[in-house]
């Protein structure tokens, strides 16, 4: 014959019977040891001579009482949710962060008639303690996420500026600040990959030096607003007549100068020269006022008027010199 | 679109056993809340198990965030069934319950375990009375999730067939909206149907 009560008194569960006013019928011993009360003195007691529950609990464990007796079936408290019903001390020897056991209950009909019922407690404490310590981990974890998230938004910011502030140095070093068109050292750039380029595939280019004609007496009469702005517009309209391929410097002053290349026949450079002087010649409105610029352009070619930088700008030079002498808003090829 | 699993006669006969469980749970609410409680009759539908997820995110609608209790159910009659509560409803449930100025999230998880309890208790054991058989319950789990994390969830296997429940409560002016999955292999849909067929 098996020994039922020997069993319930031996698993590792709390059992206690108790009916709808809390009196109670039955403990197995696990109840009694974690109560810490004589098994004999517990009987005919109510739950509440031995636990102090507070109002919200009580009404919670009567109505779970109730749920169970009128649906003949098991109600449940879980320690994830409620942690505990019954404040038994935690018996885990190890510091814990619980004061009080953790407990899975169910409670199960026993005697519908007598309202009864049967009440199992689980101690679910080392589960809880693991849990609280993964979820503590997963929130400490979330905190690194985020301060590292925030830390490369940061980060990605700064890199933000820093190229910004990296693309507005080339641009003051590269660029004139006037008229925003390529300065000597990016010319100077531009001329010594064309000479490498062309020097390989024998190819030509061509150095048109631009000077504004009598730009010095536009400055001294309507001042050198009115000359800075005629040089922002000269820029402008150099623009309009070149190619995206072509690089259009200001060289200093009112000189600019551009690089034109793939020029299979000098006739090419007659063509673009007058197109630039007609570009300039077009009227420019300023304060209600049309001003009319005109230049003079001295042009050579690489690789047959030089092939290096100076040499080039040289004999552009001395044919813009000639382009002057010849009575301005005209242009001229160097004859070697 | 999904095959039904129960013909005409056979989906009357069910929603009449989960109205008569529908009756039961309300009237063990009302006095749970101290107030007149109101299940309405239950809106049943079906799904395939893969296409779980996706009917949980189409109930929810527009919700963000939601509670899911899950509790398996074991013997003859077995299977596990799922409530899915919108944020809005679990706090709503909650604060009916328990009076309360302040619920936290723990208050909250409570009370809709002593809900859906309540409910799959009364509906689980309404089927196993049909079908004669024995089931125990295991100790239900009640989790917070979010629909962008669905993926990330680890997935519920051994069921082929979920019976969809519209729940909705009404508890003085709030109307408490849940769904009910009831979760069963080919075997135990056929059972179940068999059962019906002879009722």
């Amino acid at each position: 014959m098996i020994n039922c009560e020997k069993i319930i008194d031996s698993i590792n569960v709390g059992i206690l019977t108790i009916d709808a006013d809390l009196k109670i019928y039955s403990v197995n011993k696990w109840f009694a040891v974690h109560s810490d009360i004589d098994v004999e003195q517990t009987i005919g007691k109510n739950l509440l001579d031995l636990f102090e529950l507070s109002p919200e609990s009580l009404k919670s464990l009567k109505r779970h009482i109730k749920a169970a007796l009128t649906l003949g079936g098991p109600s449940f408290f879980t320690a994830d949710a409620n942690h505990y019903l019954f404040p038994m001390k935690n018996s885990i020897t190890t510091k814990s962060i619980f004061e009080f056991m953790q407990q899975d209950i169910t409670i199960m009909p026993y005697n519908s008639e007598q309202k009864q019922v049967t009440i199992l407690i689980y101690d679910q404490t080392s589960l809880m303690e693991e849990k609280a310590k993964c979820n503590k981990e997963s929130e400490e974890l979330a905190n690194a996420n985020k301060v590292a998230n925030a830390t490369i938004r940061k980060l990605e910011t700064a890199k933000n500026k820093l190229l910004k502030q990296k693309e507005i140095i080339y641009k003051q070093a590269h660029y004139d600040h006037l008229t925003s068109l390529a300065n000597r050292t990016l010319l100077t750039q531009r001329m010594q990959l064309l000479i490498e380029n062309n020097q390989n595939s024998g190819k030509k280019f061509g150095v048109l030096f631009l000077d504004l004609d009598n730009f010095k007496e536009i400055n001294d009469t309507l001042g050198h607003d009115v000359g800075d702005m005629i040089l922002i517009h000269v820029a402008k309209s150099l623009l309009l007549a070149t190619r995206k391929s072509d690089t259009v410097a200001r060289f200093g002053g009112d000189e600019f100068i551009i690089l034109v290349d793939d020029i299979e026949e000098e006739k090419n450079l007659n063509h673009i020269a007058t197109k630039l002087i007609q570009a300039i010649t077009q009227p420019i409105r300023i304060r209600n006022f049309d001003l009319h610029v005109t230049t003079s352009i001295g042009i050579s070619l690489f690789p047959n008027h030089g092939i290096d930088f100076n040499q080039l700008i040289k004999n552009a030079d001395l044919a813009l010199y000639v382009a002057k002498a010849e009575g301005r808003n005209t242009y001229k090829i160097h004859r070697a | 679109m999904t095959t039904p699993y129960f013909n005409p006669q056979q989906e009357d006969i069910l929603k009449e056993l989960i109205n008569v469980s529908f009756g039961l749970s309300a009237s063990l609410i009302g006095d749970m809340l101290d107030n007149h409680a109101k299940l309405h009759i239950p809106d049943i539908s079906n799904i395939a198990i893969h296409n779980l997820d996706d009917k949980i995110i189409e109930v929810l609608e527009e919700e963000y965030e939601f509670y899911l209790t899950k509790q398996r159910f074991l013997g003859s009659f077995n299977g596990e069934v799922l409530f899915v509560f919108n944020s809005y409803s679990a706090r709503a449930f909650c604060d009916l319950l328990l009076k309360q100025e302040m619920s936290d999230e723990n208050d909250i998880k409570s009370s809709i375990l002593e809900l859906t309890n309540i409910i799959t208790s009364a509906c689980i054991g309404k089927f196993c009375e049909i079908i004669h058989g024995e089931t125990i319950f295991k100790v239900p789990s009640i989790e917070k999730r979010e629909i962008s994390e669905m993926d990330k969830y680890d997935k519920i296997e051994g069921y082929d067939n979920v019976i969809v429940i519209k729940t909705a409560l009404d508890i003085e002016k709030e109307n408490i909206l849940g769904h009910m999955f009831i979760l069963l292999n080919n075997e135990m849909l056929d059972h179940l149907k068999n059962t019906i067929d002879k009722i």
